[in-house]
């Protein structure tokens, strides 16, 4: 996407994109989880409409800013836990920006979403399996994985429809 | 929003891949859990699931192991505190049970994850 906006007008929606991860990782971290490693990823909502909103460097740094905002709510910055975020968040985040290269529009943010969650927590299951549990970590796959999809599917046609009808969205997208 | 033929494979895709992790996670998960009994080098392995009684010899007389319900148990050895035999049972990956005096050494081995308090990500 080559945009003619000025560089500045693009950073104020990255701002404006990260500063909505970092509220909606601090819901996220109201939620009570009943287990532990099982999340809902509402922080990647904005990650969703970045995709359209701005350029691959630019969607990434909002992706860090969400990792960031992300360690710094829950207090991880400085433990494994970082680690895990910030590959599994770079992980969807590059499958997602190129899936949307890919297939333009003949993939909804549902299977951009799906397809994101599941390279993220491929991606840590890995991780885990290497740093943490062993081959054991191949027992919370299914439920992890399965979860993960379910979540990103409805976190996808959320986004959908917001990018659809939020006024926002459409004045930036014909802003360019 | 209409639904595409790209997300359609995409979703597919993804239950495909659980799927196969699912199935080869679960499957023969039970069996996965072994027990292994060494003694003077030697070792044997049995499954964890397995119905049976094993003796061992050892330097000082014959160990009797007994496999059963998801577990092994010393039931009896030659050995004069017979702590071995009071270790009770063992059943999950990593514990074990050892007779020292005649040097039989039982443990689990398996992939059934350790069990943490308490992580997030």
């Amino acid at each position: 996407m080559k945009s003619t906006t000025p560089l500045s007008r693009r950073l104020d929606r990255v701002a404006l994109l990260g500063a909505c991860c970092l509220f909606l990782s601090s819901i996220e971290y109201i939620l009570p989880k009943p287990i532990p490693f099982l999340r809902i990823g509402i922080a990647n909502l904005p990650i969703l409409i970045a995709l359209d909103l701005l350029s691959p460097p630019l969607v990434l740094l909002v992706v860090a800013l969400k990792v960031a905002g992300q360690a710094l709510l829950s207090g991880t910055l400085f433990s494994y836990v970082f680690l895990f975020s910030l590959v599994g968040s770079a992980a969807s985040g590059l499958s997602m920006i190129l899936l949307r290269t890919l297939f333009a529009k003949r993939m909804s943010l549902v299977g951009i979403g799906v397809l994101g969650a599941f390279a993220s927590n491929s991606v840590q299951l890995i991780l885990a399996r290497f740093l943490i549990f062993g081959e054991g970590a191949w027992l919370i796959a299914p439920p992890f994985l399965a979860l993960g999809t379910v979540s990103a599917a409805v976190l996808g046609f959320f986004a959908e429809r917001f990018s659809e009808t939020s006024r926002w969205v459409r004045a930036a997208r014909e802003e360019g | 929003m209409k639904v595409r033929i790209p997300d359609v494979i995409a979703l597919m895709l993804v239950t495909a891949a659980i799927g196969a992790v699912s199935f080869r996670v679960y499957s023969g998960n039970s069996d996965s859990a072994e027990v292994r009994i060494e003694s003077g080098g030697r070792t044997w392995i049995y499954p964890l699931d397995a119905q049976r009684t094993v003796t061992v010899d050892g330097p000082i007389g014959v160990t009797v192991v007994r496999i059963g319900s998801g577990g092994a148990r010393i039931m009896d050895s030659p050995c004069p505190d017979k702590l071995c035999v009071h270790m009770g049972s063992v059943s999950r990956p990593g514990q074990w049970a050892a007779c020292m005096p005649n040097r039989v050494f039982v443990r689990i081995d398996g992939s059934v994850p350790h069990e943490v308090d308490d992580t997030s990500f």
